[in-house]
């Protein structure tokens, strides 16, 4: 227990870390300040708030009709992709039903400020704090880990057994410490956000709005409807989102806790975790481009930074970025194990290599 | 001394790095606007159609169109049009449906697209075939000069140059493409080495003498030239690839373009556009390079410098993704501010921030007598 003790306190000593919280808390500010330029207009609309004030279309869209469109496109090479697109569509349906009866098109949400609204909230600042808690992980994983390295206590700390019981110490102490920054970061910035923006009567609104929709170049549709797969209010959507965006920073905890542990140069470990981040991002635009090999498009859908890179389109069909209902929330699932095995296995490899 | 601090920044696995890097850059983000301007594929494609006869007018009357000389284009569109009747009277298939010119063809065209009785579907196909048989133009063409010459009865007064705003936006793009490659080779090359020197204490025996702590302007000299010749490298291989799009026909014709809405916010001409965002690009990598090459010798190891630089090389990156509309009054810079050249202000601000920081650092360095 002494032992977290003194990783807690090394890590919370540390100016620099400080100090990224604070740039990171300054540029949130600077992006709800960028992005706020409609929020006196929303409390205008707020005034004479009608809660359902939207148009019917649910009724008149089929899932199949809108799965048309993307399947014989990326992953017409393969049989088993297509199918799952299909299946994926079909099964859509099924929600679109249960949004026209609830009548979720024709909740009001912000009216015409809707796009604004949820860009502000779900895309801008959601998906910087995000990536803030990443590389706020990230960076705690590597200086702790390393911490031993730069001081030449290596070999001492590491020539016992209990001595490379450390590993655990450290990785509570990075989940604490990063995790407690993280609330603290999210809280400010949300707090700032919503003095901006009233949602005071927005919170109860059904985010598949027919004034909700989705803008993206990689969309065949100009305005997709922002179709989710069970119905959420805005409330439940934000906390749905909070949710995952954790899972996201715990599956990187526990991927980043996997590089270290089986690298012992630092240059290495860093550059395992940028690849990590930055290729699916490349990725989504170069894997494009190689129609015989659709299973790369698709294998790069899975990874941690396609998840962060559409966010602000979660719990919905995704077109062509998913090929699974709910992939967002499996994925996660999927890397969450996926790093305990892998914390498992490099655990194990780490207390049997040699420090030199 | 120089020697050794240009072989600690040129190492084998930073050359490689930077390749690998320069062909992700390139691949995923400037080809795809190199490739607009492909002539090959089938078919006739509207943009580069515009692009044909914005040459053309160029070749025929300059980088501007005045009143006299549009005269002579609207008499030319009629030339076109006089030429394509006389081929059509001398084939039999426009006598059979009595199509005598193209006015009445497009007539004929709208009726039969819309199955109105009497308008033969079929026919209609064979007339379009035959249209443009013996001319070197094609209904795209036609369209697209008609277009053109609205566009000019339309334009303001002033806006006469010939820039189809296509090419300035996608130039735009290249070159605010260009300079985010640039700026990530800079990071490449100024950011890891000094961390290196401060983490193995070597700093310490270095800054033990007046003679030297002189070193730290020899390695800051050092980065910053690395940092030019790499911009310059990437710079050169950006324009080479980008004169295979011939545009560079466009260089003297001025942003105010009949052909575009947007306002440009500084009365440049086209080529004028490669001469500022180079500017930038160069500031950019003198301000970066000099402030991450302070952050990182501030740095007792690589995590640290990473924390410090990574918030800058965010905000930096957005500065350059800012620059998309670039020199028009719709740049999002210009909107905050409304200065004509702030994107090239910005930059120089940044170019003299680097520099001043690293002044500062060196002279507390020098003047240190604990290290």
């Amino acid at each position: 227990m002494c032992c977290i003790k003194e990783e807690i306190r090394k890590l919370s000593y540390n100016k620099v870390l400080i100090a990224f919280l604070t740039i990171c808390l300054l540029f949130n500010a600077g992006v709800i300040l960028a992005s706020s330029n409609t929020s006196s207009e929303l409390k205008t609309i707020l005034q004479d708030y009608q809660p359902q004030s939207g148009k019917e279309i649910f009724k008149d869209i089929d899932g199949s009709g809108l799965g048309s469109m993307y399947y014989d496109e990326r992953y017409i090479d393969s049989h088993i992709l297509v199918a799952l697109m299909h299946e994926k569509y079909q099964k859509l349906e099924l929600p679109i039903e249960q949004l026209a009866k609830e009548q979720a098109d024709l909740s009001t949400y912000a009216g015409e400020l809707t796009p604004y609204v949820h860009r502000a909230l779900f895309e801008y600042l959601t998906k910087a704090i995000m990536i803030e808690g990443i590389l706020l992980f990230t960076f705690l994983v590597l200086e702790t880990f390393f911490m031993e390295q730069h001081n030449k206590t290596l070999y001492t700390v590491y020539s016992s057994l209990r001595g490379r019981r450390i590993v655990f110490d450290k990785m509570f102490s990075v989940l604490l410490i990063g995790m407690l920054g993280m609330v603290i970061l999210s809280c400010l910035s949300y707090f700032a956000f919503f003095q901006i923006w009233d949602f005071e009567k927005i919170w109860d609104a059904n985010v598949a709005s027919s004034f909700n929709y989705i803008t993206d170049s990689d969309e065949p549709f100009l305005w997709k409807p922002f179709i989710t797969w069970t119905s959420f209010t805005v409330k439940q959507y934000f906390c749905a989102t909070l949710v995952l965006m954790v899972g996201i920073w715990l599956a990187w905890w526990l991927l980043s806790m996997m590089t270290v542990l089986v690298n012992k140069r630092i240059s290495v470990a860093i550059g395992i975790l940028a690849g990590g981040l930055i290729i699916p991002f490349f990725g989504l635009i170069l894997f494009r481009q190689l129609p015989e090999l659709p299973e790369l498009y698709c294998l790069n859908t899975f990874s941690i930074t396609v998840n962060v890179y559409y966010s602000h389109m979660w719990f919905t069909d995704q077109g062509y970025h998913t090929i699974l209902p709910w992939q967002e929330t499996l994925s996660v699932i999927l890397h969450l194990v996926l790093g305990l095995l892998g914390v498992f296995v490099g655990y194990h490899v780490f207390r049997r290599k040699d420090v030199c | 001394m120089v020697l050794q601090e240009l072989k600690k920044i040129w190492t084998p696995m930073r050359v490689i790095l930077l390749i690998l890097v320069s062909v992700l850059m390139y691949t995923s983000f400037l080809s795809p606007n190199v490739r607009r301007f492909d002539t090959g594929g089938n078919g006739f494609d509207a943009f580069q159609e515009k692009m044909r006869i914005s040459k053309e007018w160029i070749e025929n009357y300059g980088d501007t169109i005045e009143p006299e000389e549009y005269s002579k284009i609207e008499k030319g569109f009629e030339e076109i049009i006089a030429q394509i009747s006389v081929n059509m009277s001398q084939k039999e298939i426009f006598n059979e449906c009595g199509v005598g010119s193209y006015e009445e063809f497009l007539v004929y065209e709208t009726n039969a697209v819309n199955g109105k009785e009497g308008f033969d579907y079929e026919k209609y196909k064979e007339m379009r075939e035959q249209l443009f048989v013996d001319t070197s133009y094609n209904s795209v063409y036609l369209q697209e000069y008609q277009k053109m010459m609205v566009d000019y009865e339309k334009a303001a007064v002033g806006n006469n140059a010939i820039l189809p705003w296509e090419v300035s936006i996608y130039t735009t793009d290249f070159l605010m493409y260009l300079s985010l490659w640039c700026f990530i080779t800079v990071l490449l090359i100024s950011a890891p080495v000094m961390v290196n020197d401060v983490a193995s204490n070597m700093n310490k025996e270095q800054y033990s003498s007046k003679v030297g702590r002189r070193i730290y302007k020899v390695q800051y000299w050092c980065t910053i030239v690395s940092v030019l010749f790499t911009e310059i490298i990437v710079i050169v291989a950006g324009m080479a690839i980008w004169s295979t799009t011939d545009t560079f026909v466009f260089s003297g014709a001025g942003l105010n373009s009949f052909m575009s809405l947007r306002e440009p916010s500084l009365n440049i001409w086209y080529a004028d556009l490669f001469t500022l965002f180079i500017v930038i690009a160069l500031l950019l990598g003198i301000g970066v390079g000099s402030i991450t090459f302070c952050l990182s010798s501030r740095s007792s190891n690589v995590i640290s410098m990473l924390m410090k630089v990574t918030p800058l090389a965010v905000v930096a990156g957005m500065y350059i993704l800012g620059l998309g509309n670039a020199f028009y009054k719709n740049n999002v810079f210009y909107g905050l501010v409304h200065i004509p050249g702030i994107e090239v202000i910005m930059a120089g601000v940044i170019a003299v921030v680097g520099i001043v920081v690293n002044v500062a650092n060196y002279k507390a360095i020098a003047k240190s007598r604990n290290m």
